[in-house]
This record gives structure tokens, C-alpha cells and sequence, in this order.
């Protein structure tokens, strides 16, 4: 009896204070850590992946007149990263931020804007203007023809086949 | 097994043979026979579903999932129920582990169980309407039904006997539910349970708006301890349906999170139950021992808990050999100081006095309400999923099952201590044998209407996920029968007779998980009917 509770004495005995003085001290975050999003507008072609990935369905694409919107309302966020895996222009970026704590919630949104192309046929906005030039970059042979080619909607381009 | 199919063919329609499954196809009249042909024959419950075909066949077929645990093979009686007529003779006089999902599929489904013994709810609130049926298909997710007003119904207690309320708001487990004691004096003569307060409609989401890469994060949030065992199971049942074979080393990291998440899971339990019995040194050391767990996974996957790395193909981190050796020496420091806390606790009279035949659970009892994990080896029964189905890298490695004839919570306590060292040692052996290799695959499209079971053994105990694929890039049904949900329909047994200081350390002692066992829940409630109630016993009392 004696023995065991000897022992117990020792085990918490050899231990002093082991809580971490946080908030007082900062604590660094570990490598890994998956804290608060980050997207630059710059380099977003308005794909929609990340839209398909994320698990709690918190990012929203909507067209607005020559505009492409992209919302990240991000008081939902479960912090898993799969749209920074999914994003293939490499746009949205996990920092190690952690300490968002906050009682306006428009802290935590972010929304990009991204400029559309019209149409050269019909004049509708289609696409965005960084996707247009990410296609033509991969274009082997950069003719005329062949960049006004990009620059037509399918929709225009299924009746001009016809 | 071939016994089983012979003798199961002279009384069914037709039975298939895949790889790991039996699937018998039988009628509704023929479901008593069945039952008891399969009990015979020794397989084990595991678990009662619905899968709802109104829309294609203008059926609700009955899945009862029973495993073979000596085969490695689960057996599925399937049964279509026509949408007019859904009614069934209930099996609960064979076997007493299908009361419980007989009742679920009554909330959930609408389908009327004959002769029943408790038909009353279990899943569903007390203010939710009598004919809505929220996992049908023709439920949207985000409906909200009108409410309606009924009393709960609760047992009464006989002519001389008291009913004493523990919670909903329970007293050492920060999770809501209600146990109502119904005692003789101070001795227990009877129990109630009234959970599922955090039933939040997961399933429902999952089957609705998910994808299949999206539903491994809900999963993981299943549980506050154990969720990595979820988002495991529903992976690597996706993953079977889909007939996807992971890189081994994928299979190795996620049996090195299992691993470490049952360590500091019964870590925390051991700490709990010395909380209950008022050994509050021992509590504190144990989660202080707990606590390098926690940190190297928080180094590795960025997450204390939840790590949010299983995705369907594998998983999205890798680990570097300096983890490696981090966790090798966090372990040889647990190690250490876990054998002095077994030693503390081994030699400790008074918790001797506390823990020794209290909460019996006889060997013949455990088989009965197939209790699963460390419960049914503490009573005896020799059944780990990691050796009797073997997943992820398990195969490849070597596993003790520490077993204790006892049955009560001094047994259970044994159990777990011991498993925390196997655990260890298991861990020693990962670190050896981990390959080099890429950690996911791409999957392409997944197949609709394919069906798969996944079994872990989870720290609580046998976690079970079913998924059968859809047409619409998500699971056309998923579901997830957590340990602590067979665990808790034994409680009733273990509690008969205790004294009432007891109870909390014997409902303890199963390591109750409330938000695993209650998965799903649609509407909060906010009806104060428990209130009333708990206030009119009190009167009594």
C-alpha cells in the first residue's frame, strides 16, 4: 500500500511544472502546421478545383458582370490544406498563422477578383484573363489564328462548327 | 466456412461468394432462421443496416452483417423489403446486440420490428415528427420538419424502487447523456439510457452533398479521441468497393497513427478512471504521459488530434526519418514510465477495493451483446481485428492480445495497460519495417453500386464502416457502427446489482465514446422535456 503510494510521490515528484506559460510566451508553431489561408489574386485563373476538394464546402465562385469572384469564407475552415494540394497554379498557400481568434467575421473572409475576357464573337465574358494567357503560354504554335481561336466561348465556337 | 454455405443454401434464395464476404439473399419470413443458423454456427453480430432503394426498385433492403472471426470472412444477409410493406419479425430473442440497431432502423428508416422488445426511439429527438424518416433518400439533407410535441417515453420503475438521474450532462465525461438508475436502496435493479444528444447528421451529409475525397475529414470528426480510426475505416472500405490497393508504405503510416492514437487514447482512459475514483495524482501524471504523443503528431501532421491526412488512395503526408526518430525516443520515455504507472496502479490497494468485482461482465454475457476491444478481452473472448481481419500493415506485423478472465473493471484496467506496451512494441516494429515508396495513388473514377466492410480495431474496440458506392460521385450508403455502441447495450448487465457509487466507475470503465456512438443528428434539441423529467424524479426521490 505504502509502497505504491511511494512510488506515486516519485513518479510526479521528479516532475515540476510541465504547462506551457502560452499565451505569455509564444509558442512556435510546429513545420507542419496548417494555420491560415493565403491567395494571390495574382495568380488564381479561376479554375474551381479547390471548390471541388474542399471538404467543408466554404469557397464560392460566382460570376459577376467582367468579374470571376472567388469567396473564401474561412470561419469554416477545418484546416486540412486540400485545396493548396488541388490549386494547380500553386495560389493558395497554407501559412502557419494559428492565432485567429476574432469577433468580426469578415476577418476571416477572403475574396479575390479576377478580370473575365469577353467573347470577340458574342461579347460575353468567358473565361478568365489569367487562364486565357495560361493557354496561350502553352500553345506551341503562337499565330494570330491560333490565340483568337482561344479568345472565342464554346458556345460560339459549337454554332461557328455547325 | 463451407459449412455455413451448405447448410445456409437449403434455406435461402441464393448465396454469393466474393473474396471476403458471404452474401446470403434470403426473405423476410426466413430472417429467424437465418439468425439462428448463423449463431450456431458461431458468427458474430456485427451490425444491422438499411439501404434504401425506393428509387430505383421500390425496396428497402436490410443489410445484418455478421463476421466469422476464425474465417476472416463477414457474412451479409440481405433482405428487400417492399416500400409497402415494411415490417420484419425482430431477431433480439437470438441475438440481444440487435437491439439497439433495430431500433435505429426503425428511427431512421421507418421499418416496424415485430415483436421488439423496447420499440421506443433512440436516435432520433424527442420533438421530431412520428412519420419522417430522415436517412431516406427522399429526406433532403437541410429540411427541417415541423416540430412536434410528445413526452419521451422512459421506463417506470416498479411499485418500491427509485429512479436515480445521472446528466444528461454527465459528471466525468464531457459529453451529454442521460442514465436513469432505477434502484432497490442503494443496490441497481434496472437501467435506462437516453442518449444521442450529439447525433449530428453525419451520415445524412455524407450520403447527400460529399464527395469521396471530401468525407474522410468528416469522418475523422466522428470522434474528440479516436478519429483517425473513422477516416481509416471509411478509406479503406471506399478503397476495397473501389478494388484500390494502396502503396504499403501508406499502410504502415496509417498503422503508426492507429498505433499512437490508441496510446494516448488509453492514456487518457487510465487517467480518467483514476479521476472517478478520486486519484487525481495518477490522473494528472497519466496526461502528462500523454502528452509527447500528442506533440509528435503535432510535428508530423501538423495536428495534435484530427490529423486530416487519410485520403482515399493513401495518405497526403509523409514521414521523415528524423519522426522516425523522434518517435522512438517519445515511446522508450512512455515506455518507461507507463511500466510505473502499472506498477503504481497494480500495487494500489484501494484502487484494488474500487476496481475488483465491480461491473462483472461473464464470459457467456459478453458473447451475447458482442461486446468488443478491450471489454471483451477483459471477459475473456479472444478478438482483435488487427489479427482476425487483418488491415493496413498489420499483416506484417506481430501482435500479442493480452487477455484477463475476470471480466470486471480491474480486469478492463489490466487489459488496457497491457495494450498500451503491445502498442509500443507494435510501434518498435513499424519504425523497423517501414518501406521506402510513394505514400498515395491516384484513383480514377469509382464504380457505383459496389459494396465493402471495413473493420478496425479501434481503441474502444471493433469499429465497423459499410460503404456502398453511388452513381453521383459519393457513397449511395455509408455507415458506421462505433465500438462503444455495442459496448454501452452490455452496460445494463454490468450495472444489475452494483451499488450506486459504482455506477459512474463501471459506466467508466467501457470508455464510453458519446459523439461515436451517436453519428448523426439533424436537428438540436431544445425541447425542455428532460428537464421536466429530471425534475419529477427528483421529487420522487
Amino acid at each position: 500500500m505504502f509502497k505504491s503510494k511511494i512510488k506515486a510521490l516519485l513518479l510526479s515528484s521528479r516532475h515540476k511544472k510541465i504547462t506551457r506559460p502560452y499565451p505569455f510566451v509564444p509558442v512556435t508553431p510546429p513545420e507542419n502546421l496548417r494555420g491560415r489561408l493565403e491567395v494571390d489574386p495574382n495568380k488564381c485563373i479561376g479554375c474551381g478545383n479547390c471548390v471541388r476538394t474542399c471538404p467543408s464546402r466554404l469557397i464560392t465562385i460566382e460570376n459577376y458582370k467582367d468579374e470571376r469572384i472567388v469567396m473564401f469564407s474561412s470561419g469554416r475552415c477545418i484546416y486540412c490544406g486540400r485545396c493548396a494540394a488541388a490549386c494547380p497554379e500553386k495560389a493558395i498557400c497554407i501559412t502557419h498563422e494559428y492565432e485567429l481568434a476574432t469577433d468580426n467575421k469578415k476577418d476571416l473572409e477572403i475574396t479575390i477578383k479576377i478580370k473575365m475576357v469577353k467573347c470577340i464573337v458574342c461579347g460575353k465574358p468567358f473565361t478568365s484573363l489569367n487562364m486565357l494567357n495560361k493557354q496561350i503560354e502553352r500553345l506551341q504554335d503562337k499565330s494570330e489564328e491560333q490565340i483568337n481561336k482561344l479568345k472565342i466561348c464554346a458556345e460560339c465556337k459549337r454554332k461557328g462548327n455547325v | 466456412m463451407s459449412e455455413i454455405r451448405e447448410t445456409i443454401v437449403n434455406i435461402t434464395d441464393k448465396v454469393e461468394t466474393t473474396d471476403e464476404n458471404l452474401i446470403v439473399y434470403s426473405k423476410p419470413s426466413q430472417i429467424k432462421e437465418v439468425a439462428k443458423l448463423l449463431v450456431m454456427q458461431g458468427a458474430r453480430f456485427a451490425h444491422l443496416t438499411a439501404i434504401d432503394f425506393i428509387n430505383q426498385k421500390n425496396q428497402i433492403e436490410l443489410n445484418y452483417f455478421f463476421s466469422l472471426i476464425d474465417d476472416s470472412m463477414n457474412v451479409i444477409v440481405k433482405i428487400p423489403l417492399e416500400a409497402s410493406e415494411l415490417s420484419i419479425s425482430s431477431i433480439s430473442e437470438i441475438i440481444p446486440a440487435v437491439i439497439w440497431s433495430e431500433r435505429e432502423c426503425n428511427d431512421l428508416f421507418g421499418i416496424n420490428f415485430e415483436g421488439h422488445p423496447d420499440p421506443r426511439r433512440l436516435v432520433l429527438p424527442d420533438n421530431w415528427p412520428q412519420e419522417v424518416h430522415p436517412l431516406r433518400k427522399n429526406f433532403s439533407y437541410n429540411s427541417k420538419p415541423p416540430e412536434s410535441k410528445q413526452p419521451a417515453p422512459l421506463k417506470k420503475p416498479e411499485e418500491g424502487k427509485t429512479v436515480i438521474p445521472i446528466g444528461p450532462f454527465y459528471p466525468s465525461l464531457e459529453e451529454p447523456a442521460y442514465f436513469r438508475l432505477i434502484v432497490d436502496g442503494e443496490e441497481i435493479a434496472d437501467f435506462d439510457y437516453r442518449g444521442f444528444y450529439v447525433h449530428r447528421g453525419i451520415e445524412k451529409l455524407a450520403e447527400s452533398v460529399l464527395n469521396y475525397q471530401q468525407i474522410p475529414f468528416l469522418a475523422e470528426r466522428i470522434c474528440g479521441i479516436c478519429g483517425f480510426v473513422h477516416s481509416c475505416a471509411y478509406c479503406q472500405a471506399v478503397e476495397k468497393a473501389a478494388g484500390i490497393e494502396i502503396p504499403l508504405r501508406a499502410k504502415f503510416i496509417r498503422s503508426l497513427f492507429l498505433e499512437l492514437e490508441r496510446l494516448h487514447s488509453h492514456l487518457l482512459w487510465v487517467g480518467l478512471a483514476a479521476h472517478i475514483v478520486g486519484f487525481d495524482t495518477l490522473f494528472m501524471q497519466a496526461w502528462r504521459i500523454r502528452e509527447p504523443v500528442m506533440y509528435i503528431c503535432e510535428i508530423i501532421t501538423g495536428n495534435r488530434k484530427t490529423y486530416g491526412i487519410n485520403i482515399v488512395g493513401g495518405v497526403t503526408i509523409d514521414v521523415h526519418n528524423q519522426h522516425l526518430k523522434d518517435i522512438d525516443k517519445v515511446i522508450s520515455q512512455i515506455e518507461k514510465e507507463v511500466r510505473e504507472l502499472r506498477e503504481i496502479i497494480l500495487d494500489d490497494e484501494v484502487i484494488q477495493l474500487r476496481f475488483k468485482n465491480v461491473g462483472v461482465l461473464k464470459y457467456d454475457d459478453a458473447k451475447k451483446y458482442c461486446v468488443c476491444g478491450p471489454v471483451a478481452r477483459g471477459s475473456g473472448i479472444n478478438i482483435d481485428m488487427r489479427t482476425n481481419f487483418p488491415y493496413a500493415a498489420y499483416p506484417m506485423l506481430n501482435i500479442r492480445i493480452p487477455l484477463n478472465k475476470s471480466g470486471d473493471v480491474w480486469a478492463r484496467t489490466i487489459v488496457r495497460l497491457e495494450e498500451i506496451l503491445i502498442s509500443i512494441n507494435i510501434i518498435r516494429q513499424i519504425l523497423e519495417n517501414i518501406p521506402e515508396g510513394p505514400t498515395s495513388i491516384k484513383i480514377s473514377k469509382i464504380e457505383p453500386w459496389k459494396e465493402a466492410v471495413s473493420y478496425i480495431e479501434a481503441p474502444r474496440g471493433q469499429l465497423f464502416h459499410y460503404v456502398m458506392t453511388g452513381p453521383e460521385g459519393r457513397p449511395h450508403r455509408w455507415s458506421v457502427r462505433a465500438p462503444s455502441y455495442q459496448n454501452y447495450q452490455a452496460l445494463s448487465v454490468m450495472l444489475k446489482g452494483a451499488s450506486i457509487a459504482d455506477a459512474p466507475l463501471i459506466i467508466g470503465s467501457i470508455d464510453p465514446c458519446f459523439s461515436c456512438t451517436e453519428r448523426y443528428e439533424i436537428v438540436d434539441l431544445k425541447t425542455n422535456s428532460i428537464k421536466v423529467y429530471t425534475a419529477e424524479e427528483l421529487k420522487n426521490v
